[in-house]
């Protein structure tokens, strides 16, 4: 007797994750703090005029029908000096002046908390800590310690502790360092009146992942673009989390991101890339991605932080 | 789930812990998947049929350590180990720490991202002997293991035990099932393949397969399944030891023997979970160790206590009746 063909599927369920549609790159305009916008439009101007010969290049490097979409930052999770009502046309116009165009409007507080879903939290349960040399499985996980790092624990004998000065210096040594050491020591939350008050580099790497369309609770995306056309409301929290300021913009998500940031946001943006450096993707999303990329002909770096790029200046 | 797949040069490893869960009864899908959210906003995936089965997402654990050796060998190797759990019957826990040893292209480590491209996956650096490390890991009873899975399988266990969704009130107490194996992948030449299965003083079952097959998710399930089976045959066994059959103490008998009956007999369910082309290695395991035979055994045994019992209670009761008379 011939045995039967059978096909066997044991999981009912498998993971479905909702595809999200992305442009070739994401291209960010300039991320301020809202100090800086009690300078008044002038500031923003200034801002505008110093990146957008680099806007220009970026985009002559991405020609139709290569698909570009641009997008701002605005931080409203660490102060809110600026009414949206009073800043977006401000912000637009100051653009618009210096020949670009913004397609979609971001409020960091959005990569804390969106709707249900902590975009924040979900970053903090994917990251698979970096391991010193040595390390064999067990260690102190992320989500207690609040700390990422790109090196060995230290020994700081900075004689206040008379046991630890009495040690000798041992320098920090970064893991898979080839020659030389560069330590990055990246805090991702303080708790300052007993709340938990998410760092500027964690919240920056949220907001990577989420331009890069590679974050989903339970297979749906985080966030989605809404288009926004009567006036801008008074309190940020008022206006969607992610909002589309102009019809026919290309898709919001991207398989690759390009920053344009002044060069005192280096530091910050280092440690985004020590915090995505030790973040492990949905493997069903990465799979999508990786599927979607090569039916459209992309080249994607595995890794994530292979497609972020930044580009620092203070004008030329 | 793993995207690893076995080519030569590569060993599957890994750590499996089998418990009850402490709850009275048995857990909803709805639960399941809460209990199981191992990675918060990743899917647990579910089966109802042909019994309620779940899987966690997995968590991953970066190492840079030394591989496993039976002769102390020292050879590094770096990237990481995913952990799931999984939940049979919403009632029998499952974690299964592993990971897939391959060849580095590189002799230095790389940029920690590489390694999290492909989870699951430690990439050794020099010269791994896959022999000395399958037997380290999982023949010698004292290799060196170096990589903390199994704590971590069983702090993953402890860590479910705690969710506030159990209430602590398991029916059965049941000693936690702990399995080692290494799966090492063979070109398909005919060779019956390697096959040693070792219990060690304390319990702990090591397995050692040498397998013609790609899909190391495939494998986790056999061992997995074979796990489950053989830690359930073991427990069952061990509840009709503690009933005491034919001592005439029927409170005991009920006591031990009772919530066998109502919550873990119907778990026999062997390679629910197994591909069809596996089912060979699984009947393979059952005709050395006699799985399905002591089961039988055990089962029959208890229906025939079950049945002596309930003549007994009849003929006493009958006895007690005419004696009024």
């Amino acid at each position: 007797m011939t045995e039967p063909e059978l096909e066997v599927d044991v999981l009912t369920s498998q993971p479905r994750v909702e595809r999200v549609p992305r442009s070739h790159l994401s291209l960010e305009l300039g991320h301020l703090y809202m100090e800086d916008l009690l300078d008044g439009p002038q500031a923003l101007r200034r801002h505008f005029a110093q990146i957008s010969p680099w806007a220009g290049f970026v985009r002559a490097r991405h020609p139709a029908p290569l698909r570009v979409s641009t997008c701002f930052l605005v931080d409203d999770y660490f102060s809110q000096v600026a009414s949206p009502k009073k800043l977006v046309p401000e912000l637009l116009e100051a653009a618009h002046d210096a020949g670009l165009g913004i397609d979609y409007l971001v409020r960091e507080s959005a990569c804390a908390c969106a709707g249900d879903v902590s975009p924040a939290e979900l970053v903090l349960g994917r990251i698979v800590s970096d391991p010193p040399r040595g390390s064999n499985g067990l260690r102190p996980p992320v989500h207690m310690t609040g700390w990422v790092s790109n090196s060995r624990d230290r020994l700081r004998p900075d004689g206040l502790d008379e046991a630890l000065a009495t040690r000798p210096w041992r320098p920090p040594e970064q893991n898979g360092a080839r020659s030389h050491s560069i330590c990055m020591e990246v805090q991702l939350w303080d708790e300052p009146d007993g709340r938990r008050r998410w760092s500027c580099a964690l919240l920056s790497a949220v907001w990577q992942l989420l331009r890069l369309g590679l974050l989903r609770h339970q297979g749906k995306p985080v966030i989605s673009p809404e288009r926004w056309t009567g006036e801008y409301p008074d309190r940020w929290e008022d206006l969607p989390p992610l909002v589309q300021l102009a019809d026919g913009a290309q898709p919001f998500a991207a398989f690759q991101t390009v920053s344009l940031l002044e060069t005192r946001f280096a530091d910050v943006e280092a440690a985004v890339r020590t915090i995505l450096d030790q973040v492990s993707i949905d493997p069903a999303v990465t799979e999508q991605t990786a599927a979607q990329a090569t039916a459209q002909k992309v080249d994607l770096s595995d890794d994530v932080v292979g497609r972020i790029s930044h580009v620092f200046s203070d004008g030329l | 789930m793993s995207s690893a797949t076995a080519s030569e040069g590569t060993l599957s490893i890994g750590e499996i812990r089998t418990g009850l869960l402490g709850h009275s009864s048995q857990l909803s899908m709805a639960e399941t998947v809460r209990l199981l959210d191992l990675v918060p906003g990743e899917q647990v995936r579910h089966a109802a049929y042909p019994r309620a089965y779940a899987v966690s997402p997995q968590r991953l654990a970066g190492i840079d350590c030394f591989m496993p050796s039976r002769s102390g060998r020292h050879v590094r190797g770096v990237g990481t180990f995913a952990t799931r759990a999984t939940l049979t019957g919403g009632l029998i826990v499952q974690t299964c720490s592993h990971t897939t040893l391959v060849p580095s292209s590189r002799q230095y480590r790389r940029e920690w991202s590489h390694y999290l491209a492909t989870p699951g996956v430690v990439e050794y650096l020099g010269r791994l002997r896959l022999d000395d490390a399958a037997e380290g890991f999982a023949q010698a009873e004292n290799g060196h293991l170096n990589i903390e899975m199994g704590r971590t399988a069983e702090s993953t266990v402890f860590n479910l035990q705690r969710s506030r969704l159990l209430d602590g009130k398991q029916p059965l107490h049941a000693p936690l099932g702990r399995w080692r194996w290494a799966l090492q992948p063979v070109r398909d030449n005919g060779d019956p393949g390697l096959y040693r299965f070792t219990v060690l003083p304390e319990g702990t079952r090591l397995i050692r397969l040498a397998v013609v097959w790609p899909d190391v998710s495939d494998l986790l399930d056999l061992v997995e399944d074979l796990a489950l089976h053989d830690w359930l045959l073991d427990f069952v066994s061990r509840q009709i030891e503690r009933a005491r059959p034919g001592s005439g103490d029927l409170d005991r008998t009920l006591q031990h023997i009772g919530p066998v009956i109502d919550h873990l007999l119907h778990h026999w369910m062997p390679k629910a979970r197994v591909q069809p082309g596996l089912y060979g290695l699984w009947d393979a395991f059952d005709r050395f160790q006699g799985l399905t035979r002591q089961w039988d055994l055990t089962i029959n045994r208890i229906r025939d206590h079950v049945a002596l019992n309930s003549l007994r209670l009849v003929l006493r009761t009958e006895s007690e009746w005419s004696g009024l008379g």
